[in-house]
């Protein structure tokens, strides 16, 4: 087979994931992302030279392609609607990350939720200004997810979801710190 | 401190997460149908707007159709299906060469209403007369309100499209849907002044898409997290 027939071949396959994955086809929506896992990466790293943001752009772009699904026509090409949804994640990255690189405070890791925070919270007594606390904090709540569950539910990519519970903890903390009772650590 | 990155293995994670319970999508509608959509909606309220107003008679006058008079109206037509055509293209993704081209026809539009219009009403007679203020705003006012329901058309593609950049977008909807709503006000207009042309119908498309890009950036806001 020729690279042009097998080009041909590999646009027509995805063509029909994506109809297929329009039309509820969980199956084939996966193997059609994973498939195009590879060439979204090539094409980020073709226009960035950070390797370590290459994931981070490379899941935005898979949220762009999940949240503008329905705007593909099946009688059109898919590979320009993929590569065009590429481009304009990739841009809006480095517009947010531009506009958020001096105020940001990243995460390294993001500790595994309690189980069930609330028996604690009774123990120490704090659990009204806690309740509180938390009730007014903008940061999405993990609550036992994964973070690549949490991170599909709030429409971010994953980093995005560390970084956010680091926002919250940070939050969290401050608002506690005038708490009486409230112990560091 | 390094920003958190997520690895290769948590991408195929994520995109599991994001296949799981996947739900039906309806399928945008075509960008030739959008299109047409808004245009049938200005096609509707302009022939409203003309049962009320009438028809001036520079319409079947050959040398005011040739003049300063015909170049405006052809260049709101330009302006106004290519602002619209642009606008609604950048809305989905893949249609960017669409966009670029409608581009084009609205930038000779412009150069069409504003140059050549401007260049020929000078040397025109009988638009050698003082216009009113009062006559600038009922055709600028009547622009506006022609180009509501199609604006609304075309906000309500938009909102369900996917434009990378919504400002853009917006401005080309109210652009090109003022300059349909121009083009049906200037059939009806009986004022022949050069300036009253000039301000309140070539230059209307750029004086309504500034006035009508905060309320449809609202309603798109306002559309978008219903």
């Amino acid at each position: 087979m020729s690279a042009a027939e097998e080009r041909q071949a590999r646009e027509e396959r995805w063509r029909t994931s994506m109809a297929a994955a329009q039309d509820g086809d969980a199956k084939a929506y996966e193997s059609l992302l994973q498939e195009l896992l590879p060439e979204i990466r090539s094409l980020v790293r073709r226009r960035l030279p950070d390797e370590a943001a290459v994931e981070d752009i490379v899941q935005n772009t898979l949220l762009a392609i999940h949240r503008s699904r329905h705007t593909y026509r099946s009688e059109r090409p898919f590979g320009p609607w993929m590569r065009a949804v590429a481009r304009n994640a990739f841009l809006d990255h480095v517009r947010v990350r531009s506009r958020r690189v001096e105020r940001e405070v990243p995460l390294d890791a993001v500790p595994e939720p309690a189980d069930d925070p609330a028996p604690m919270l009774e123990r120490v007594g704090l659990s009204p200004e806690l309740e509180r606390a938390l009730a007014e904090l903008p940061a999405i709540q993990l609550r036992g997810l994964s973070v690549a569950e949490a991170a599909v539910k709030a429409g971010v990519s994953m980093s995005a979801v560390k970084v956010r519970a680091h926002r919250g903890y940070r939050a969290l903390r401050a608002r506690l710190e005038g708490v009486e009772g409230f112990r560091d650590g | 401190m390094a920003e958190p990155t997520p690895t290769e293995g948590e991408t195929s994670d994520f995109v599991r997460e994001l296949s799981r319970d996947l739900s039906p999508v309806e399928r945008i509608a075509r960008l030739r149908t959008g299109v047409v959509r808004v245009l049938a909606l200005w096609a509707g309220v302009s022939l409203v707007a003309i049962a009320v107003k009438g028809v001036t008679g520079d319409v079947s006058d050959p040398a005011r159709m040739l003049g300063g008079f015909g170049a405006i109206l052809a260049g709101l037509s330009l302006v106004g299906v290519g602002g619209l055509v642009a606008a609604l293209s950048t809305s989905v993704p893949g249609r960017e060469s669409t966009a670029r081209v409608a581009s084009g026809l609205v930038a000779f539009g412009l150069l069409l209403a504003m140059g050549l219009g401007a260049v020929l009403l000078r040397a025109d007679p009988s638009a050698a007369v003082a216009g009113t203020f009062r006559s600038d705003m009922m055709c600028l006012t009547l622009a506006a309100i022609v180009a509501v329901l199609p604006s609304l058309g075309a906000l309500l593609y938009v909102v369900r499209a996917a434009p990378a950049r919504p400002v853009p977008t917006l401005w080309g909807v109210g652009l090109g849907c003022v300059a349909l709503a121009a083009f049906t006000v200037q059939l009806g207009c009986m004022d022949p002044a050069f300036r009253h042309l000039l301000v309140s119908h070539a230059l209307a498309p750029a004086i309504g898409s500034a006035v009508f890009l905060a309320p449809l950036w609202l309603g798109f806001r306002r559309l978008r997290q219903a």
